[in-house]
């Protein structure tokens, strides 16, 4: 069972997700459907992993440039919009991930040839993304013992910072996948957990889908 | 000048940590398992993490300064040279010739973790706060780089509180503390 023993099954949430997707970048009126969705099911998993100073800021950019772009071009402006609602979906989605999930997923997939690599793959990448932003974090602290405030002029110093621990950590557990003697797949038991949660995201997806779709 | 910790709970992730106590004047040496919490306490003294409950007053001493356990965390000049004014302190401190920095227009990041973690002990030491805490800062250095750094404890003024495994370095007249069953004990 994954951690925490919260039942869930990504293979639902991910279907969940895609449809979701689809919805909200099809029409404006599914957008502000899927906006109520993540309301009721999605924000509060989203704010329990991520902090709403990121959350907010960064779906309001990412919607609100293709926005601008798109009315200074004469397109669609609410495009914005759907891009915002896609925004808070991936969110959601980041937030509700268990450790091991993906590599259960994928192994289910694409058997433990193909599926073990890549959901090796996909569950460092997710590890290396925490990783980052609790470097980042510590470094803004680091700024606050030297007396600074967060600028341009750090923004090199610091991205090579975050560059290089990355990379010394990727070394790391490459060399002790090595000395593990990996070379490529390998065995793995997929488990899942199937919530009654994940039911009623799904169920009340695929009714949003149904009504405003089809 | 003391640190006064008022009955302070810290938890991260799985683990709690109790600490009810006085840091007066002088070197203080914590050591404790892997994740136990040294980090997190060195942390909370410093300011920059909140205590699940309790308080920590810093009586009659100006604010802490916290040498990070990783040194790239807290580089922020492109070169050494501005690294070290970043800091607010002088490149003629002797500090960085005792702990063997030169001053070229190196990038920081082009040192190796060793030459890297004694350009900031040099840093912090050259700042000379009245409370200073350093996380693991034996970590990476060389056998005659770790003498210096004992020595440099040694001769400091003010609060030196240090997070460390490697307690044979610690200065003779350190006060030994260690982190143990979800407590900060005297030794």
């Amino acid at each position: 069972m994954p951690e925490g023993c919260i039942v869930s099954d990504i293979r639902l949430r991910l279907l969940t997700l895609v449809l979701l997707s689809v919805l909200s970048f099809v029409s404006l009126f599914g957008a502000a459907a899927v906006f109520c969705w993540w309301l009721v099911f999605g924000a509060k998993t989203t704010f329990a992993k991520n902090s709403w100073k990121v959350v907010v800021p960064v779906s309001i950019v990412v919607g609100l440039f293709p926005s601008l772009v798109l009315y200074f071009t004469g397109g669609d402006f609410f495009y914005g919009a759907k891009i915002l609602v896609l925004v808070l979906l991936a969110f959601w989605f980041s937030a509700s991930l268990l450790a091991g999930e993906l590599m259960s997923f994928f192994v289910w997939v694409f058997g433990q040839g193909i599926g073990f690599d890549s959901g090796m793959a996909a569950e460092f990448s997710v590890q290396a993304l925490y990783e980052i932003r609790d470097d980042f974090s510590r470094m803004r602290s680091a700024l606050r013992i030297k007396g600074q405030k967060f600028s341009l002029f750090a923004v090199p110093s610091l991205a090579a910072g975050l560059l290089i621990l990355s990379l010394r950590r990727a070394g790391v557990q490459s060399s002790l996948l090595a000395r593990r003697g990996y070379c490529s797949g390998g065995t793995y038991v997929s488990v899942f957990s199937l919530g009654v949660t994940d039911f009623l995201m799904l169920g009340s997806a695929v009714f949003l889908y149904g009504v405003l779709l089809v | 000048m003391r640190i006064v910790l008022d009955d302070v709970h810290l938890h991260a992730g799985t683990f709690s940590l109790a600490a009810g106590t006085i840091f007066e004047e002088g070197v203080h040496m914590i050591s404790g398992r892997v994740g136990s919490g040294k980090s997190t306490l060195g942390s909370a003294l410093a300011g920059l993490s909140r205590v699940g409950s309790g308080k920590i007053v810093l009586e009659e001493c100006s604010s802490p300064v916290l040498l990070m356990q990783f040194p790239e965390y807290q580089v922020t000049g492109s070169t050494i040279s501005r690294e070290i004014s970043s800091w607010g302190v002088s490149r003629g401190d002797p500090i960085f010739s005792r702990f063997d920095v030169e001053m070229p227009d190196r990038d920081p990041f082009t040192l190796s973790r060793g030459e890297l973690k004694r350009l900031m002990l040099a840093c912090v030491f050259a700042k000379d706060p009245d409370v200073l805490v350093l996380d693991e800062p034996y970590a990476s250095l060389d056998p005659s780089a770790k003498e210096v750094l004992t020595c440099s404890i040694e001769s400091r003024r003010g609060i030196t509180i240090v997070f460390s495994h490697e307690t044979e370095y610690a200065p003779n007249h350190a006060e030994r503390w260690k982190i143990h069953a979800g407590g900060l004990h005297r030794e």
